[in-house]
């Protein structure tokens, strides 16, 4: 009974999911680009302005800006992988009982169910919503 | 002096004569190995800067907003090689461990990154013939040009008048595509362990009037 409720699929491909990893996408990576950015400019125009002198500024910045770069070749794409994977796993904690909410709501709505309950994980974000809707279900239920 | 007469009519932005004695304060030290000494020497009627590098390599560095990509920008300086640095293999623009010389005024057009900056350095050399030009040992973006070479007779500063724009399309091959930000100077001698004197007088920096 209890593998009935497991949503074990990570990437549904749900309209909702695909929003939330969106956004979280979006809220995590720009940041962390535009601040890498800021830096990696910020850095070498401080260090070459304090240089000064253009032969020395190529001379020793050059070999640095190749190993950051050389670094954040391989460092970035593993990030970029991890940071995906979770906002796959965040946006699936906000979606997946969204989209079961929706689903069910729409199969009592339209009388497939024999018994209106709306079944959520204990520990689901809008489990007290699914409970109120419960209850207003049972209502309705006894006043037929 | 060796006077030569000017070239062009120029709209001045900035001049530099060094008569007075505090006239380096306004100049920043860019230091690399060890310390140039730079000072304001006084010679009858001249004032100029006398630069002495023992193995040393710093320059003085003066920031400054020229547009080079509508205008016409001219530098005019004197200058006077005294003692070269003694080179072991012949004079080159581009041997990096010999990259030593006794006169050197940069021009400076500064990039978003840094290491994308154009510099076009007047070179005062020993040996090599006048006009030669190069690319320096450490980076294409910084091309060479030799004004001056060998000692000069009787002590004689030189007066040179470079058009910035028509020296960057001769070494780099297109226009400026940034302004210039920064003018300097330097005598070195760090890569050779010598020593190298020169003088330095009456930087003057403008545009080109039409």
């Amino acid at each position: 009974m209890r593998a009935k409720f497991l949503r074990t699929r990570y990437l549904t491909g749900s309209h909702i999911q695909i929003k939330y990893l969106s956004l979280l996408l979006i809220s995590m990576v720009v940041p962390l680009i535009f601040v890498g950015c800021c830096l990696y400019y910020l850095i070498f125009t401080l260090m070459g302005e304090q240089i000064g002198i253009p032969e020395y500024i190529a001379y020793h910045l050059s070999p640095v800006v190749s190993k950051i770069n050389v670094m954040l070749l391989i460092g970035v794409p593993p990030l970029f992988l991890l940071l995906t994977l979770w906002g796959i796993v965040l946006s699936h904690r906000f979606a997946g009982p969204l989209e079961r909410l929706e689903k069910e709501l729409h199969e009592i709505s339209e009388g497939k169910r024999h018994k209106h309950r709306i079944t959520l994980r204990k520990h689901d974000d809008i489990k007290p919503i699914a409970d109120a809707i419960n209850k207003l279900l049972a209502r309705h239920e006894e006043r037929k | 002096m060796a006077e030569r007469k000017p070239i062009y009519d120029v709209t001045p932005v900035k001049l530099f004569s060094f008569s007075s004695d505090n006239a380096l304060k306004e100049w920043e030290d860019k230091i690399f190995k060890g310390k140039v000494v730079y000072k304001i020497e006084k010679d009858e009627d001249l004032s100029y800067v006398k630069a002495h590098s023992a193995g040393s390599a710093s320059a003085l560095y003066y920031k400054i907003k020229l547009d080079a990509r509508k205008r016409r920008p001219v530098i005019r300086w004197k200058w006077r090689a005294e003692k070269f640095p003694v080179k072991s293999a012949p004079e080159s623009l581009e041997a990096p461990g010999e990259d030593d010389f006794a006169g050197r005024v940069y021009v400076i057009f500064p990039a978003m990154f840094i290491l994308n900056s154009h510099v076009i350095e007047y070179i005062w050399a020993e040996k090599l013939p006048v006009g030669s030009t190069g690319t320096s040992p450490y980076s294409k973006n910084i091309k060479l040009m030799v004004l001056e070479s060998g000692p000069v007779k009787e002590g004689k500063f030189i007066s040179e008048e470079r058009d910035v724009a028509a020296d960057y399309i001769k070494l780099f091959g297109k226009p400026p595509q940034h302004n210039i930000g920064a003018v300097a100077f330097m005598t070195n001698a760090e890569h050779t362990k010598t020593s190298a004197d020169a003088m330095y007088d009456e930087i003057e920096i403008g545009y080109k009037e039409k």
